[in-house]
């Protein structure tokens, strides 16, 4: 082998594991899955269709409830818990605060347990007749609030529980980032006589910015197929005010065992990623020329 | 300790409080019946009954089967997918080679193609191969993880080019510069991303549940979704259930932490 | 394109390891499989308390077939229904030979699936039909004539009443004709000391926050379908059902506890202040264990009916065991059913091992059954519960749009609970969406 064929396959020999990967367990399901949404099951058996399972994602009531519901959740979870969660990375590395290890595994906790456990603490926490939330509610004079049977509340129970969920997640994240910024450039800083804030601004920020961007496309994701936390609190109620896209598509798949429709809603999901993507990129370029 | 530092580790020792107040309840729920964990008012000291919980889990329902499956798998794909996944995001970061934002952009976009529509044909692939109840089937769907590509593409721009190049220079092979000089100063994105994938194959729960058949083969989250019944459910076994399995992801957790000490890449890129 | 062409080009494409994705098409089905007298392991999935049961019948089994090795696996439920859809939308592979599946599962299961589970009838169900309450064989059954579940359990509708609250407003449930009579006792007993009527899921957290509703329906005839398999959601019946609901609700007498388990034990506990448990018969079988100290202060009666003279028995919910349609020991699965199920030897090990009320009529009038409970002073249960079982009640039709039914009627009743809605209107919305996703017809 010459060299520079040698130079040239290097990238590929280190993706060569996940490519085979990819095409062994992936392509066939992701394939499939798009050919499923091209058919209904009409007596036993899966007919071709068509686009017509999309342009019934489209008409559909209950799909643009999902919609809006997780866009809601989105645009009000996500910023908020990535705020805290580069906060309290920040903390978790300065020799400022005490017991460092005790309160990163503390925060970590949450994304351990289980979904059984989480969704029985949960209705236990948010209990509208003895639940903890409204004991203390009612012990400091304040009325009771029907944290699961109210829709506001219904989604604000959902954007706490996500949080309190997903927040050690992914200050772990932040925190692995934070170590690959040179020592250097904060001590420059310093003699720069820049504050606290300004190191903040000018070095952590910036070399976060990797980090950031994996954050926010990964929560991005996960919220719009969020289905764990509707489905042991709310089972999407009351009256569909916790509806997500992602519970939705798990009851036309496991409940009503549609999933020529399901698949189709997956890939309308698909679809929305792929355009907020492209959308982020204008802005990001537009910005930058 | 200064004001700021008094300041601080109050503040942040609050919101401990709210994090870990479920696991405090898991914990003393361990040690009661069913009857008595939802009972009103609630039980806040621990009861009598752990051992009970526990040895109807491990001699009713098999759960140190379901530990050690657990265990065996979940490390094994932690492993392999260390090394796969930051050899994908390796290529990703520093080489330009043609395919490369499409590479990147197909597989990105796989992920957001939620599981549950790819579940059914991922299980007539392990029927066909013959697979099922056994540990490949759970293992190697799960290596090539896109998230754990794209978080090591992301913490593998932060390596400066300059420690390739010299390294290149020095003589090295290309496999020697990804495992003698990047992967040693990525062991902060490196810890983090085994205590991901190590995770994510710990609490994997309706695909091991639809390709498991036998409880012998079970891991801990199939095991536990065994004990809920409709009209009964041994909630102590499943709470305790639930505890231990929490136990050993904190542990590595722990033993993994360490590796965010501030300074790691300071260090090696003035050597 | 033929489902098998695109595996053989996503198998051409996907290159490695997977091979021969053809041959899973649609499972190794077709024939009965092995022979009776062949060495042969059966699987069967089933979940915790029915689980019991069955393995209580193992060894006689085994004993009366050396050469059968029946295995039972505990998959949960919940679980036990995600694993088996995807085994049945994989095209029916990788099931057990024997799967135990709820009434509100068949319909969708036999629909969408037809050859997902095995025709029964073939096998030689059809000299045990008589053995079963016929409503719900028929609910086990195809509109085909196919049989494809055999019934395990059967619960009755039955209302639990705390006769000491009722007599401290000198009301004795157990002579109330209807249930607006009720209704008026339980305004006397809000008033007196506050207490509920009746618990609801307002927010319908769990999909069995339509029980209720369910039986109140069931009382006038009707369901979510009818036998023509027409929505019948929003008829007269299914109207004044909710509309009792509203009612109560209105008056202050329906508590909000969410679903789960633990919401349901706070009140049978009595910690939920409730003065009634509308349920079923199963509930019987709980009280002992988590309300020991209310013991003769809960009493049982049958439903009440809905209008004076009405009908006052209605079935609430059953499962079966079925035959995986692939399964190569047909034959065998059906012999270890119809002996665990179908017979009284092993039907008295199966009530013994799991509590669970038999379908099997013969079994019913076995003098093992008949005990007398301490608890509910003396009443025997079981032979309460027969009774209820041998009243007329009408067939309730699930279709394979049950579960969509479901939900566009818990939605109505979140409606109705929480925001005041109107029944009718909120019935009519709901049975309009469900004949846009189901292309039936609103009878």
């Amino acid at each position: 082998m010459s060299y520079s064929l040698r130079t040239r396959a290097t990238p590929y020999l280190f993706l060569a594991p996940v490519l085979i990967l990819f095409l062994a367990f992936k392509a066939y399901p992701v394939g499939y899955a798009f050919y499923l949404s091209l058919t209904t099951r009409q007596g036993g058996a899966d007919t071709f269709t068509g686009l017509d399972n999309f342009s019934r994602v489209l008409s559909d009531p209950l799909f643009w409830t999902a919609f809006r519901n997780t866009a809601e959740i989105l645009a009000v979870q996500v910023p908020v818990m990535l705020v805290l969660a580069i906060l309290l990375a920040v903390a978790f590395d300065s020799k400022v605060l005490k017991a460092r290890a005790f309160f990163r595994v503390s925060y970590f906790v949450p994304i351990v347990m289980g979904l059984i456990a989480y969704g029985i603490v949960f209705s236990a926490l948010l209990n509208y007749q003895n639940g903890f939330l409204n004991w203390v509610l009612t012990s400091i004079g304040l009325p009771r609030i029907s944290w699961l049977g109210d829709p506001f509340w219904a989604r604000m129970s959902i954007v706490m529980a996500l949080t309190w969920h997903y927040l050690g997640y992914n200050a772990v994240i932040y925190l692995a980032q934070l170590q690959s910024i040179p020592q250097e450039l904060y001590e420059a800083a310093s003699v720069d006589g820049a504050n606290r804030w300004h190191q903040f601004r000018h070095v952590t920020l910036p070399g976060l910015r990797p980090a950031i961007v994996l954050t926010v496309v990964l929560s991005t994701i996960g919220t719009l197929q969020l289905f764990e936390e509707p489905y042991v609190l709310t089972n999407g109620g009351p009256d569909n005010a916790t509806l997500t896209i992602g519970m939705y598509l798990y009851e036309n798949a496991f409940k009503y065992f549609d999933f020529g429709y399901a698949s189709a809603i997956g890939y309308v999901l698909t679809g929305i990623v792929v355009l907020l993507a492209l959308a982020q990129m204008l802005i990001l370029r537009r910005r930058a020329s | 300790m200064t004001r700021l530092s008094v300041f601080l580790t109050t503040f942040i020792a609050l919101g401990a409080v709210i994090m870990v107040a479920p696991f405090v309840w898991l914990v003393i729920a361990t040690t009661h019946t069913t009857g008595e964990i939802f009972s009103t008012p609630p039980h806040l000291l621990p009861g009598t009954a752990f051992w009970d919980n526990l040895s109807g889990l491990f001699t009713e329902n098999r759960f140190g089967d379901a530990i050690r499956n657990s265990v065996v798998v979940s490390a094994t794909s932690t492993v392999l997918g260390v090394f796969i996944c930051s050899a994908a995001g390796y290529a990703f970061a520093k080489f330009d080679f043609p395919g490369r934002t499409l590479i990147f952009g197909v597989i990105l976009a796989s992920m957001t193609l939620p599981s549950q529509v790819t579940l059914v044909p991922l299980f007539q692939i392990m029927v066909s191969a013959g697979w099922l109840n056994s540990y490949p089937a759970l293992i190697l769907p799960n290596l090539a993880v896109p998230f754990g590509i794209f978080l090591m593409r992301q913490a593998m721009q932060g390596v400066p080019d300059e420690l390739l190049q010299a390294a290149r220079i020095d003589g090295a092979g290309e496999a020697r510069v990804f495992f003698q000089v990047v992967l040693p100063v990525m062991r902060p994105a490196l810890s983090a991303l085994a205590i991901f994938l190590f995770l994510g194959q710990w609490n994997d729960f309706v695909y091991p549940l639809t390709v498991l058949r036998t409880a012998d083969a079970y891991t801990v989250p199939v095991a536990l979704a065994s004990l809920q019944g409709v009209s009964s459910t041994d909630y102590g076994q499943l709470l305790t259930g639930t505890f231990l399995s929490v136990v050993p992801v904190l542990i590595l957790f722990l033993f993994l932490q360490r590796q965010f000490v501030a300074g790691l890449l300071a260090g090696s890129v003035k050597q | 394109m033929h489902p098998n062409r695109i595996r053989y080009v996503a198998a051409a494409l996907a290159g490695a390891t997977v091979i021969t994705l053809s041959a899973c098409g649609g499972g190794s089905g077709g024939g009965e499989g092995q022979d009776l007298s062949a060495q042969q392991t059966i699987t069967v999935w089933t979940w915790d308390q029915p689980g019991k049961g069955l393995e209580a019948a193992v060894p006689a089994f085994e004993k009366q077939y050396p050469n059968i090795d029946v295995k039972i696996e505990n998959v949960g439920n919940p679980a036990i229904y995600d694993k088996t859809t995807t085994g049945m939308a994989a095209g029916g592979v990788g099931l057990a030979d024997v799967i135990n599946l709820g009434i509100d599962y068949m319909g969708n299961y036999t629909e969408t699936f037809p050859d997902g589970l095995a025709d029964l009838n073939a096998l030689g169900a059809d000299t045990i039909a008589k053995d079963f309450p016929p409503g719900i064989w028929a609910s086990g059954s195809g509109a085909d004539g196919k049989v494809y579940g055999v019934p395990y359990e059967v619960n009755s509708a039955a209302v639990y009443y705390r006769k000491d609250l009722f007599a401290e407003v000198g009301v004795d449930v157990a002579t109330l004709a209807t249930w607006d009579d009720l209704l008026e006792a339980g305004k006397k007993l809000k008033a007196k000391n506050g207490t509920f009527l009746f618990a609801m899921d307002k927010a319908a957290s769990e999909s069995s926050s339509a029980d209720f509703f369910q039986t109140l329906s069931r009382l006038q005839g009707t369901f979510f379908f009818n036998k023509d398999g027409k929505i019948t959601l929003n008829d007269a019946g299914s109207v004044a059902a909710l509309d009792f609901l509203k009612r109560a609700n209105d008056a202050g007498l329906v508590a909000d506890v969410p679903g789960g388990w633990d919401n349901f034990m706070s009140q049978i506990k009595g910690q939920a202040n409730v003065a009634i448990v509308p349920g079923a018969s199963w509930v019987a079988g709980v009280f002992a264990e988590n309300a020991p100290d209310l013991a003769g202060k809960w009493a049982i009666r049958g439903p009440l009916a809905m209008k004076p003279g009405g009908q006052t028995a209605a079935l609430s919910g059953a499962t079966y065991l079925a035959v995986a349609g692939a399964s190569e020991h047909k034959k065998a699965a059906f012999e270890f059913v119809k002996f665990a199920l179908a017979g009284t030897d092993g039907a008295k090990l199966v009530y013994q091992g799991s509590g669970l009320f038999p379908g099997y009529m013969p079994m019913w009038e076995t003098e093992e059954f008949k005990a007398p409970s301490t608890y509910f002073e003396g009443l025997n249960v079981n032979e309460f519960f027969v009774g209820e079982l041998k009243k007329e009640t009408s067939p309730s039709y699930y279709t394979k749009d049950y579960a969509r039914a479901l939900k566009a009627y818990t939605d109505a009743q979140s409606q109705v609970l929480l925001k005041g809605a109107d029944p009718k209107t909120a019935l009519d919305e709901a049975a309009k969406v469900l004949a846009g996703q189901t292309k039936r017809d609103i009878a």
